[in-house]
């Protein structure tokens, strides 16, 4: 497994799979990320009223609307330092289930992705019949967990890249790192 | 390829193309692999015409060592496949070679993987095929069965990874190879099968039934993985949609992973597994189930989809869908609830370790008549029969056989309701029954069920009663086949192999007790508590996990009391002479598992009598390795050389080891035996033992004889555990300096041998050698002196092992002429004398063993400083093989590289004419008698150069030179020539004088040849007059060395008189001046002669005195003679 594909998956490709995104490109690795939500959301003025975006919609863009909205509350809430971060790394959040790549690995960072990435895989015939281990972490969408999460996916890549033969490892290297890490780690196979 | 109407573009796409398949045939590994891609993908999408005519060209990277380039080359197979499957014939044969592989996992999972594809679109291909070319079509679908045949042995291959693929392939073969339902929509129906001669539909068909079997037999298996458990619950359920057949079987399969999930999952990947298991299920049951639909199974996946743990929302649609569900669905979803969070059946023995988590809410009870409907469900009748099967009581008792009327109505509605009855009065708890049995309770079973063993009448016994005859087969089917439980003992071999035996056997240990204690409870009859307790099955298997922990099982006693306690048993048990290996394996176990004491004691046993106990010792060493190796894996930490059981088992290695040193006589005739057997049997070798052996092999420890015992056996271990042989190899070459003759012998010995061996032990043999080479600049001999001052002997000595190597080795020498460049002159001697040998050996070897080749890379390489070392070489291959065209093109080459005329002299016979002419300067000014030797033999053998060329080139050669320097050389070799009279006769040399006569300007030794000439051949005093006439006319005074043996020349020969009489006045007066000689010449000359034919001038020098030799230059550009030493042989 030379050069491992990898995808990051959260629900709004913003912050949690954005995070490790970074993390795992400026370890070299060969890295996508995506979210699975139907929009794009992130938080508003109130609980009740969140900023809703289409996948596809540049993070510039977003930046620049929250700052008209609202530079000084999103500028503390740190909603416009994380878009600007991401603007660096990539032009606008993608959607899972547009792609059309196919991965080595997806790493979800929610049970809930996970659901959904899995049932994606179950809506479609297997073509190719290539495989592709889907795992999840479950990492709470704030910036501290974003960022521990990353360190441990970055982690757990860099074992996956290491091993000689990840399909013949991943069970014990999950186990190993579930130990480890002590997070509660749920993963499977699926086929593109 | 030469269409006129080629595009540009396609013509240079078509350049590309080629330009990188060539690259490709030269490039390396990941390059190699990507240019190859680039081709592939424009052969296939860009030039596809041309793809019959490259195919075969891609296709042989098959071979290739590189992993990425047979993938790459697989991925065109596959690509092929859809884009030209004309050329299917082509290349299928290739893809089952790769498939079945003995490569690297890798390609073989990139093979199946394409294997899916290209089966699918040979089937799409085929029909038409088997019209058009029905001998291909034929071939290929013999391919394809064969490739169907090595893929399906791949499923229990070792590596998980190709189980996976391997997986996902067979469902697809199923998949393809099963006909469509009727009414299925047409994307579920699989391409049709061709027609073909020697195709027999229904054996396919049968094939794809085996094969659907054989993947739920493999879901089933105990030792399958999480991943490929996963991955054979997604293709169980694929199918299961596509194809009503497969639908019940699949049902009945992931029914029973659910009861009964395998016991080597962590609790985190049976979370996973059932998470997948849900997806799966839910993708069933989505969208009306397809396949499971028709075969009226839906309600089965529905159920398991609940009884995975799905919330209701999920199972809902599904359960929408099935009419016979629909009343009472309030109730019906609580009863189903209390279901999904049931205790998991089979678990009942695990009682003992309750899970921590709060047992489910209480639910309303179901009500009967929910519960005989349920019971209309033969699965679920046939698991709650077989699991209440294992609380039956081993013998009938006496009241059931008194009390047991058979069954008039079995099944009908009426028994049925009643029987559901007597079930709900147990669910809800209103009457205990007779004697109720905890019983366990398969996941779909309606309720935490409380069978009664023996019911009296009317209850039915449990067998006959609820279950329809079908049903029994279903039963017996589910009872576990004797291949399952090989397959079990297979998974308990697989863990026992991985260092789990201990906590394996324990486990199953307390499983047999638990068993026996539920037994001992159904038996007794006595009144079990209630329902069982709720133990959601994930917490079950939790629960097994921790089972390997000894400590729950036992009261362990306190380490120091624990020891002495063995120590004691050891004791006693060694006291007991008696009982053989039952002995043997208690000794062992008790010190290898309790304490210091007990080892101590038996390691003290063993050293009293290494001999005998040796088989003792070997099996103690055998459990200490086994529990290193459980110990390395359970707590993945202690390694051999840390603490633990693995620090023992080195330590222990050691302690054998050194009884070796033991200082007991009795002991000698066995010593070396039993080193040898301890080493040669012992299962790992730790570093500090190998560490002994190389400390005994320098002599250290039983002096010569130890040392030649460690070696061999050091060759023995290296020859017979290859994988780390060059360990070994490495101890037995640090003894290749010992300064210890002997061993140094031995070493080197054992060496030449080892380069025979493996890659590896060749590698590190080189390696040593190559520090050995790195040594010789050193002005003292390395390791071997010991920082002792250098010497000629020590040095020789460090050579030796060289000397030895470098025939089996023969790239060494490379090597060494790098290294030689930069010794000191002394060393460089000393190993020209000392490798002359192994040179000689190697060169004598031949081409056959690639030596030839080493001299002839040192040749072509040539370096730097080293040209004595070189051109011993090319000496030696002439030696050897004669001066071969090629060898005297070397010889050039080397000549014309270092500028040292000794290249040349091993060929100097073969070259051409003016090759030797022009390197004649140079040859005779090699030092000492080379020059010497070398001219004899271009006059005495079959040479290039006659004697005349050469005697006139040694003439002419210092002019060119122009050099006084060059001049004695030349002289010593005229010299030498005039000395071999019987070459250089009279007439041969008056040739070559009369020829250098009438060179212009005079040659400088000329006259000192024509004086040697004269005195060797007076026959030549009419030729020598001639001469002196004709330089006279060229005013040879003007010319000052030529003057003078001109004039010497005109005083010796005979009528000398005659050449000096018309010299002019000046000249002849300087003539007579320096060789008095001239003046009785002349005088004689004269007086022939009458007297008017002498001019005035003439009788006027005659007449002069004779005066001091002039020591200035005289007008005309007359020099006065120098004092001159005569030519040799004049004195």
């Amino acid at each position: 497994m030379g050069d491992l594909y990898v995808a990051v998956v959260c629900s709004s490709n913003m912050n949690r799979s954005m995070e490790a995104h970074a993390f795992l490109a400026k370890k070299g690795f060969k890295v996508k990320s995506f979210g699975t939500g139907d929009k794009v959301k992130l938080p508003g003025a109130s609980a009740d009223r969140p900023n809703c975006y289409e996948f596809g919609v540049p993070y510039d863009d977003i930046y620049n609307d929250l700052m008209e909205k609202d530079k000084a509350y999103y500028t503390q809430n740190g909603l416009l330092h994380m878009l600007d971060r991401n603007r660096r790394i990539k032009p606008s959040p993608e959607r899972f289930q547009v792609s059309t790549e196919r991965f080595d690995v997806i790493i979800t960072c929610e049970e809930r992705v996970y659901d959904q990435v899995i049932e994606w895989f179950g809506t479609r015939r297997s073509v190719y019949n290539q495989p592709v281990h889907v795992i999840n972490f479950d990492i709470q969408d704030n910036h501290e967990e974003a960022t521990i999460g990353a360190f441990l996916i970055s982690d757990m890549v860099t074992k996956m890249a290491q091993s000689e033969d990840l399909d013949n490892d991943i069970d014990e290297l999950l186990h190993d790192f579930e130990a480890k890490c002590n997070r509660p780690i749920l993963n499977c196979i699926m086929f593109y | 390829m030469s269409n006129p109407s080629l595009s540009s573009s396609s013509i240079a796409a078509q350049n590309q193309l080629v330009t990188w398949l060539n690259e490709a045939g030269l490039a390396e590994g990941g390059r190699r692999a990507e240019l190859l891609r680039k081709a592939a993908e424009v052969l296939l999408h860009q030039l596809p015409a041309l793809l019959p005519a490259h195919l075969d060209l891609v296709l042989s990277h098959a071979a290739d060592k590189h992993t990425d380039v047979k993938k790459v080359v697989i991925g065109f197979i596959e690509q092929i496949s859809s884009v030209s499957p004309d050329l299917l014939p082509r290349c299928v044969a290739l893809l089952g070679a790769l498939a079945g592989g003995g490569g690297a996992a890798a390609v073989q999972k990139r093979a199946i993987q394409a294997a899916s594809l290209v089966f699918r679109n040979a089937l799409l291909w085929l029909p038409q095929a088997a019209l058009d070319r029905p001998a291909d079509a034929k071939l290929v679908w013999d391919e394809l069965t064969k490739l169907k045949l090595v893929v399906l042995n791949l499923v229990d291959n070792d590596n998980e990874g190709i189980r996976t693929h391997s997986v996902k392939f067979l469902e697809e073969v199923v998949h393809l190879q099963t006909p469509a339902d009727p009414g299925a929509a047409p994307a579920e129906r699989p391409p049709p099968l061709p027609a073909l001669p020697g195709l027999d539909r229904a054996a396919l068909q049968l094939e794809a039934e085996h094969i659907f079997q054989l993947l739920v037999k493999f879901h089933s298996s105990a030792h399958i993985s999480a991943v490929n458990l996963m991955a054979c619950t997604a293709a169980l359920c694929g199918l299961a949609r596509a194809r009503a057949r497969h639908a019940p079987p699949a049902a009945r399969a992931l029914a029973a992973l659910l009861q009964d999930l395998p016991p080597t999952l962590s609790q985190s990947q049976v979370n996973s597994v059932r998470k997948h298991l849900r997806a799966s299920v839910a993708g069933v049951v989505r969208g009306g189930g397809g396949g499971a639909g028709r075969a009226g199974c839906l309600p089965a996946f529905t159920r398991l989809l609940e009884a995975a743990g799905a919330p209701p929302a999920a199972a809902a649609p599904a359960r929408r869908r099935d009419k016979r569900r629909r009343a009472g669905e309030g109730r019906g979803e609580a009863a189903k609830r209390l279901r999904a969070e049931s205790p998991a059946p089979g678990a009942s023995s695990d009682s003992s370790t309750p899970p921590p988590e709060a047992p489910a809410p209480p639910a309303p009870p179901a009500s009967a008549e929910q519960l005989a409907e349920a019971l209309g469900d033969v699965e679920r009748v046939v698991a709650l029969v077989s699991s209440s099967l294992l609380a039956l009581p081993a013998a009938m008792p006496e009241h059931f056989a008194r009390d047991y009327r058979p069954v008039r109505d079995a099944g009908s509605p009426e028994q049925r309701l009643q029987l559901a009855r007597l079930l709900q009065r147990l669910v809800a708890g209103e009457e205990e029954p007779p004697a109720p049995v905890p019983a366990p309770v398969p996941a779909p079973v309606p309720a935490p069920a409380m069978v009664p063993a023996p019911v009296p009448a009317p209850v039915p016994a449990p067998v006959p009663a609820p279950a329809p005859a079908p049903s029994l087969s279903e039963l017996a089917a589910r009872l576990p086949a004797p291949d399952e439980k090989l397959t079990l003992k297979n998974a308990v071999a697989k863990l026992q192999e991985t260092g789990r035996a201990e906590g394996r056997l324990l486990e199953e240990a307390r499983a047999e007790h638990l068993r026996a204690e539920a037994a001992a409870a159904a038996a007794g009859g006595a009144g079990a508590a209630g329902p069982a307790p709720p133990t959601p099955s994930v917490p079950r298997l939790k629960a097994r996990v921790k089972l390997l922990q000894l400590a729950e099982l036992t009261a362990p006693l306190g380490g120091a009391a624990r020891a002495a306690a063995a120590a004691g048993a050891a004791g006693r048990v060694l006291a007991a002479r008696a009982g053989g290996a039952a002995r043997r394996r208690l000794l062992v176990a008790l010190a290898a598992r309790h304490g210091v004491l007990a080892r101590d004691l038996l390691l003290q046993h063993v050293a009293e009598a290494p001999a005998q106990r040796l088989p003792l010792a070997q099996a103690w060493l055998y459990e200490e390795y086994a529990l290193l190796q459980g110990f390395s894996r359970g707590a993945g930490g202690a390694g051999a050389g840390g603490g633990g059981a693995g620090g023992h088992y080195g330590r222990l290695l050691c302690s054998l080891a050194t009884l070796y040193d033991l200082p007991d006589p009795a002991l000698d005739p066995h010593r070396e035996q039993i080193l040898k057997k301890i080493y040669l049997e012992a299962p790992l070798i730790t570093s500090e033992a190998l560490e002994y052996l190389r400390h005994l092999a320098g002599g250290a420890g039983g002096g010569a004889g130890g040392a030649r015992a460690a070696l061999e056996l050091l060759e023995e271990l290296a020859a017979r555990r290859p994988p780390r042989a060059h360990k070994y190899a490495a101890a037995i070459l640090a003894q290749l300096l010992s300064r210890d003759e002997e061993v140094r012998g031995l070493a080197a010995a054992a060496a030449r041998r080892l380069l025979g061996g493996s890659a590896p032990v060749r590698r590190a043999v080189l390696k040593h050698c190559s520090l050995i080479i790195g040594q010789l600049p050193l002005s003292h001999a390395g390791a071997l002196a010991d920082g002792a001052a250098w010497s000629e002997p020590l040095y020789l000595a460090a050579l030796q092992p060289l000397r030895l190597l470098l025939p089996p080795a023969p790239e060494l020498l490379l090597e060494i002429g790098r290294v030689y460049g930069a010794c000191p002159p002394d060393c460089k001697r000393l190993v020209l004398r000392s490798l002359e040998p192994a040179l000689r050996e190697l060169a004598g070897a031949g081409a056959a063993a690639g030596a030839g080749g080493a001299l002839r890379v040192l040749l072509d390489e040539c370096p730097r400083g080293a040209d004595t070392l070189v051109i011993k070489v090319l000496q030696i291959l002439v030696d050897k093989e004669g001066a071969t065209p090629e060898l005297v093109s070397l010889a050039r080459g080397l000549f014309a590289r270092l500028g040292d005329v000794r290249a040349l002299l091993p060929v100097l016979l073969q070259l051409s004419k003016s090759e030797v002419l022009a390197a004649l300067p140079k040859l005779v000014s090699l030092p000492g008698a080379a020059a010497r030797e070398q001219l004899l033999r271009l006059l005495h053998e079959p040479s290039p150069v006659s004697p005349a060329e050469l005697l006139l080139a040694l003439h002419l050669s210092p002019g060119g030179g122009g050099g006084a320097a060059e001049l004695k050389p030349v002289i010593r070799a005229t010299a030498l020539c005039f000395s071999e009279r019987d070459i250089f006769t009279a007439q041969v040399v008056g040739g070559v004088l009369q020829e250098l006569a009438e060179e212009e300007p005079v040659p400088v030794l000329l006259m000192r040849s024509v004086l040697q000439a004269l005195a060797l051949h007076p026959a030549l005093q009419p030729l020598v007059l001639a001469l002196l006439h004709a330089l006279r006319d060229k005013q040879v005074w003007r010319n000052k060395v030529a003057w003078e043996g001109w004039v010497k020349c005109a005083a010796r020969v005979a009528g000398g008189g005659a050449a000096l009489l018309p010299l002019p006045g000046p000249a002849l007066r300087a003539a007579l001046q320096a060789e008095p000689a001239c003046r009785d010449q002349l005088q004689a000359h004269v007086a022939r002669l009458p007297r008017e034919e002498v001019p005035a001038a003439v009788w006027a020098e005659l007449a002069a005195a004779p005066a001091a030799p002039a020591t200035h230059p005289v007008e005309g550009g007359y020099v006065g003679a120098p004092v001159e030493p005569l030519p040799p042989g004049m004195e």
